[in-house]
């Protein structure tokens, strides 16, 4: 039993660290991204390595606890939800990098004063992604209702953005590199807050078995686990 | 401890039950011991009385030798037929029915004891067949046996009682004895216990000796409990106030913690690792297991990492070198913004003084010029300097107590100062006497007066200085524009002369309103700045009297 929570708590602590670095690397994004640091920004994407050596190892670890203790209710959630939390987060990682990317390839930092919105999408997913993995490890079940308003608010800003976007490229065609690289970025960091909903909702499944996800398709009869 | 009087009882009851249970015990041998003395008895005088029943002329002389003992002598014929009786003169029934005399015709000596009709007494007999075939019987009234016994008895009672009285005198004189020991014995241990050297002495050596082994036992421990004490409190004492945060891990487990790791990690400490529920701190404890030292980041704090591992053990210190990191970017910061404000003049006075140079018939006009621009900026290099010193020296002193300063005569002196100057400045003030740096105030004001003067487009400048409860209060208002107020806490910092909302055709050295800023800070005031009603900015400074 005591070798048990041992190896769930190795799980946990590989996870966190997995999600620190994870956090860091679209924090240090969005730096680069603003201030068009490239240096930074190849940091970044150096770094999505390692986030896929830890959703490797830690993939492992949980295979290896269920197939060793086959566990039941809150650890058998808790490894399900770690194994589905270390894909969000390697989603969001892959989606950094990929930012970091059109930082190193084009110079868009020219057209940021131009849409007001761009800031705070950026802003608002960040703290998505900090508030989704904190509630994670705290197996918060009451954050999520607000980390879903959050999401629709970023839906909101995304739409706006690419009307934005569209409208300078009407404007001005030498803008459309810029826009283009841009209009990628949106999408991307749009994803990001999508990830962080879905982490969001694992912490109410870890703590009752309730599946929060695609509550429009769900039945009474499917809802039972 | 044990009362007087249960000691009293402890000794008394075994002892006194004893000596009655062996007192019963003897009386009851003793009268096993008397009836058979006097069945005994009773068969010698039987044998006596045979005798002379054998040849004399019986029933006289039975009668007369033996009505005084109190004995009774009845011969009885073989048929049952009484031939004569000591006790009654008269003709008897027949006394064959009786137990004792039909079993001694029969032939077996028998003793009896029961009422006797003949005498009306109760007798205790004793018959037996003589050779010649009669029988005889002797018999003593029961009472004389029953006086026997009944004189034994109250000796016996008498003996008991004596025995008894002595046992509780005795009982008595040990408990009280044993209890005021023990009461003794018991200061004298509770004595040692506290290591007390004022010990008694009970007259036995082993025991005096192994109190006084005991008190000073008791004494080094308490000074050795003493001392471990006090070293733990000191260790305790450094060990909350160093500016490290000490962690003691072994496996999962935080030995130990003190008050500073938790101020720098922000959060109360669990007992275990598979505790914590913060991702932030399992990360960076992972990092500690794993080994990791130097300058680790948590959060937005970087924090200098040592550690020494021993067996088991991991001894974590911790340093926040945030500060450190802050400071050093700031330094490289204001490095680069003095070079900065000094390189612009230098290549303006570099510029005009090779043209020169180069040009040895340039006419008097352009040379006026050149040199003018090159004797400008010297003298902006000058001022940059001048302020530089004066702010330095500013955050490096604590200065001497002041001496009194009248207003009146700081206002003379800043007219003196600023010269003439192109807007109207109003002067408004208490006519005391204030215990602040002449110097500093004058520093203070010059440098807010000359600010509106460059800055502002109005026409008048507004100068106010009240004192108020230990106070001075200063006011310095323009007329505007005024300073957009996301800028009203940057203007403060050092070469903040940037704004976009300011002329930047009047030049300052961009270290005056942080020379305010250190001035007030001096005096354990405070600088702000606000939009007036008239449509421009009120620098409000408030500083505490030394």
């Amino acid at each position: 039993m005591q070798l048990m929570e041992r190896e769930l708590a190795d799980i946990k602590i590989k996870a966190a660290s997995m999600s620190v670095t994870v956090r860091e690397m679209y924090q240090e994004a969005i730096k680069a991204l603003l201030n068009h640091e490239t240096g930074l920004a190849r940091r970044v994407v150096e770094r999505d390595r390692l986030v896929d050596m830890y959703e490797l190892e830690i993939d492992e670890m949980c295979l290896k606890f269920l197939a060793l203790y086959a566990p039941k209710a809150m650890e058998l959630r808790y490894v399900v939800a770690v194994l589905r939390f270390i894909v969000e987060l390697e989603r969001v990682a892959d989606h950094s990098k990929a930012v970091c990317r059109q930082v190193l390839d084009f110079h868009c930092a020219a057209l940021l004063p131009l849409l007001p919105d761009f800031e705070s999408i950026l802003t608002l997913t960040l703290r998505m992604t900090r508030e989704a993995t904190d509630s994670f490890f705290e197996t918060d079940d009451q954050r999520h209702e607000a980390i879903i308003e959050t999401d629709k608010k970023v839906g909101r800003l995304q739409k706006s953005l690419n009307s934005a976007l569209a409208a300078l490229i009407r404007e001005d065609a030498g803008h459309i590199d810029g826009a283009v690289v841009l209009l990628n970025i949106v999408r991307r960091v749009e994803r990001i807050g999508d990830h962080a909903k879905n982490i969001a909702e694992l912490a109410p499944y870890v703590a009752t078995g309730k599946v929060i996800r695609h509550r429009e398709v769900q039945t009474d009869a499917n809802i039972d686990h | 401890m044990i009362s007087k009087y249960r000691l009293f009882l402890l000794i008394f009851i075994p002892a006194a039950l004893t000596l009655a249970a062996g007192m019963l015990l003897i009386q009851q041998k003793n009268r096993e011991l008397s009836s058979r003395q006097f069945e005994a008895q009773l068969k010698s005088q039987w044998q006596l009385a045979a005798l002379i029943a054998e040849d004399r002329d019986y029933q006289a002389e039975l009668a007369g030798l033996y009505q005084k003992q109190g004995l009774r002598i009845t011969l009885v014929g073989t048929d049952g037929q009484v031939l004569g009786d000591s006790a009654v003169s008269g003709p008897l029934e027949p006394h064959g029915d009786r137990q004792e005399i039909k079993q001694a015709l029969a032939g077996r000596p028998a003793m009896a004891v029961r009422y006797s009709r003949s005498t009306g007494t109760h007798s205790i007999y004793y018959a037996e067949k003589l050779p010649d075939g009669r029988a005889l019987r002797v018999a003593y009234p029961a009472a004389y046996y029953d006086a026997q016994s009944a004189s034994l008895m109250d000796q016996a009672l008498a003996g008991l009682v004596f025995s008894v009285a002595a046992v509780a005198l005795f009982a008595f004189i040990i408990s009280r004895r044993m209890s005021a020991m023990l009461a003794s014995l018991s200061l004298a241990v509770k004595e040692a216990q506290d290591g007390g050297l004022d010990l008694p002495s009970f007259g036995n050596r082993d025991l005096d000796q192994a109190l006084f082994a005991l008190s000073s036992a008791n004494r080094d421990l308490k000074l050795y409990s003493q001392e471990n004490h006090n070293l733990r409190q000191r260790l305790e004492y450094i060990l909350a106030n160093i500016n490290e945060g000490v962690l003691l891990l072994a496996d999962d487990k935080i030995l130990y913690h003190n008050r500073r790791a938790e101020e720098i990690l922000n959060r109360r400490m669990p007992a275990s690792l598979l505790d914590m529920r913060n991702q932030e701190l399992m990360d960076l404890f992972s990092s500690f297991t794993a080994g990791r030292t130097g300058d680790l980041q948590f959060g937005d704090k970087t924090i200098m990492v040592s550690q020494t591992v021993s067996e088991s053990r991991r001894l974590v210190m911790l340093h926040d070198v945030s500060d450190r990191e802050k400071y050093s970017g700031y330094k490289s910061d204001l490095v680069g913004n003095i070079s900065h404000e000094l390189k612009t003049p230098l290549t303006l006075i570099m510029g005009a003084s090779e043209v020169i140079l180069k040009d040895a018939d340039m006419p008097r006009t352009f040379l006026d010029k050149f040199l003018g621009a090159i004797y400008k900026n010297a003298h902006r290099i000058n001022l940059l300097l001048d302020d530089l010193i004066f702010l330095h020296r500013l955050e490096r002193i604590r200065e001497s107590e002041p001496g009194p300063v009248n207003l009146g005569e700081i206002v003379d002196e800043l007219k003196d100062l600023l010269g003439p100057v192109s807007k109207t400045v109003n002067y408004e003030f208490d006519p005391v006497a204030v215990r602040v740096h002449a110097s500093h105030l004058v520093s203070l004001l010059t440098n807010l007066i000359s600010n509106a003067n460059k800055y502002s487009q109005g026409q008048s400048i507004e100068v106010q200085m009240r004192q108020s409860g230990g106070a001075l209060e200063i006011r310095v208002a323009d007329q505007g524009p005024p300073i957009p107020p996301a800028e009203h806490e940057r203007i403060f910092e050092r070469f903040y002369t940037v704004s976009k909302s300011r002329n930047r055709g009047e030049s300052g050295s961009g270290l005056g309103l942080s020379i305010v800023k250190h001035i007030a800070r001096i005096y354990k005031g405070r600088v702000s700045l606000e939009a007036n009603p008239g449509g421009g900015n009120t620098f409000a400074v408030r500083l505490l009297e030394k």
